[in-house]
């Protein structure tokens, strides 16, 4: 049972990391590579905190809040930029984190920081909390896609110009975005935190920012159930065959450039033409 | 009293002037027409009466406000609407979506209450019935990517009203139509004046224009040419010297 409680609780995490990057990358068009910054930032936060006494599911909030304020400084940093441009932009948020982390001793350094107290309840406790979050993090979507913020984004994403033609602050617009999407990475970043239990700069480098990208792209960008399915899907495939676990990285370099170059929307996008070829 | 007023405007590109000293004023719930050869800056200064440009000199004066400096969301939320040259419809939007987008452009303001707010009903309705005024209610349902141009200019058009503007800017709405087209959009934009709206339309399509414009302005070179009635611009030697070159007869 145990095995199975850390199986969940790895796609649960994944999950809520993969969907908080689909705000901002599905939703609203920024692409970002540098998302594990914000996980990296989430899991910094809750990790001291608990440690100091603070229960993990108080801990989640000043961790959302710090991965969302950060995440508003890079947004505003961001504006003027688009496209490739952004990618190089948040990519360097990654290398930034990384290396200010190694050089903070009360953060650990290089170490990083081990022996994070586990949550009330143990690993069951912690599946019922990620679980939790999962379930709040994709109503909120689901209603943000339903809302007139979603009708923004969607022509924020579309076409920037013409959307400030519109009237859409589209500078607004993208900020909010990046706060939403960075603070639900934070919180995904708290949980891993205490999942592991034991957290150092090299757990949130590029290959995570890639990862959850790849994960958010094999979905199909802007989906909320086909980001969910893949980004389960491949956070526990390494855990059930091992040998996947040692070329996960030229899985997901597979898995992405099969999908860009067969279903640019990705498992969504497949399952909807399924659906109107059969249906 | 004058609705816009722009006033000894100047644009250059590195070492282009494309628009140099040019004032252009225009009325309460009037139709003027602006006309120019190829390369006279027209969309250059439709772009800095947008706010898309910004001049190094001068100043645009909208409804009694410096807006020179305003971005394109601002003006567009105080009561300006465009409808662009070249189409750009959001085309993962289908066309009553793309409307209905302007139509609830009040609510854009404070992005925190548009996720309050998620019935879109009223804003679709409203869309219909602008698609329907402009032609094209029997498409309103399909995606940019499956109509010819002239129902996307339609669409342009539509969507620019649902802004309920005071100002309705329209960049060659003409263009890309075939005679007939051009006729019934020709006549649908003289009766889009009135009821506290203005429209200044730039168009090519000269016998359009002056079919519909009472007034028109005439800029050429960059330069501002002419501005007065239809009648009396049209039989101007200058006129004739910018389109046909040379001395005017």
């Amino acid at each position: 049972m145990a095995y199975e409680i850390t199986l969940l609780t790895t796609m649960s995490i994944a999950i809520l990391f993969a969907l908080s990057l689909n705000v901002i990358t599905g939703f609203c068009g920024q692409v970002s590579l540098g998302h594990a910054a914000f996980f990296g930032i989430g899991a910094y936060t809750a990790a001291m905190l608990t440690k100091a006494g603070v229960p993990l599911a108080v801990a989640l909030a000043p961790a959302a809040i710090m991965a969302g304020a950060v995440g508003l400084v890079v947004g505003m940093a961001s504006l003027r930029v688009r496209h490739d441009f952004l990618a190089i932009t948040t990519m360097g948020v990654t290398f930034l984190f990384v290396g200010i982390v190694r050089k903070q001793d009360a953060l650990g350094g290089e170490v990083g920081i081990s022996g994070i107290p586990s949550v009330a309840y143990g690993r069951p406790g912690l599946l019922v909390l990620a679980l939790i979050c999962v379930v709040l993090f994709v109503a909120l979507t689901v209603h943000i896609r339903r809302s007139w913020m979603g009708f923004a984004f969607d022509s924020v994403a579309d076409d920037e110009d013409t959307a400030r033609i519109l009237g859409i602050d589209v500078k607004r617009f993208k900020l909010w975005a990046f706060v939403i999407g960075t603070a639900g990475a934070g919180i995904a970043g708290g949980l891993y935190a205490h999942h592991i239990r034991f957290i150092g700069p090299d757990s949130f480098g590029f290959v995570e920012s890639v990862t959850v990208l790849a994960m958010v792209i094999v979905g199909g960008i802007g989906s909320i159930w086909g980001v969910a399915l893949a980004a389960g899907f491949l956070s526990v495939m390494p855990l059930l065959f091992q040998f996947i676990d040692d070329y996960k990285l030229l899985l997901y370099g597979l898995l992405v450039f099969a999908t860009m170059r067969f279903a640019p929307d990705g498992i969504a996008g497949l399952a909807q033409r399924i659906r109107a070829r059969f249906g | 009293m004058t609705l816009l007023s722009v006033e000894n405007v100047t644009m250059r590109f590195g070492g282009v002037t494309a628009v140099e000293n040019v004032s252009l004023e225009l009325g309460h719930d009037s139709l003027l027409g602006f006309i120019g050869p190829n390369g006279a800056g027209k969309t250059t200064l439709m772009r800095i009466i947008t706010g898309v440009l910004h001049p190094q000199q001068g100043s645009v004066i909208f409804n009694g406000q410096d807006v020179t400096r305003w971005p394109v969301e601002r003006r567009v939320r105080s009561g300006l609407a465009l409808a662009q040259q070249i189409v750009r419809p959001l085309r993962s939007l289908s066309l009553v979506d793309n409307v209905a987008l302007a139509a609830g452009a009040h609510r854009m303001a404070n992005p925190l209450a548009t996720l309050l707010h998620t019935d879109r009903s009223a804003e679709r309705a409203m869309a219909r019935e602008l698609l329907d005024l402009v032609g094209i209610a029997d498409v309103a349902d399909a995606m940019p990517g499956e109509l010819p141009l002239g129902d996307l200019k339609r669409m342009e058009v539509a969507r620019a009203l649902a802004l309920e503007p005071r100002l309705l800017l329209l960049d060659e709405p003409l263009a890309g139509l075939n005679q007939t087209e051009a006729r019934t959009m020709a006549d649908l934009i003289g009766s889009l004046a009135g009821k506290d709206r203005s429209v200044l339309l730039i168009e090519h399509n000269i016998r359009e224009v002056a079919r519909i414009c009472p007034e028109i302005y005439v800029q050429d070179n960059g330069r501002r040419l002419l501005q007065g009635p239809m009648a009396e611009v049209m039989s101007s030697p200058e006129l004739r010297r910018a389109y046909l070159g040379g001395e005017a007869a």
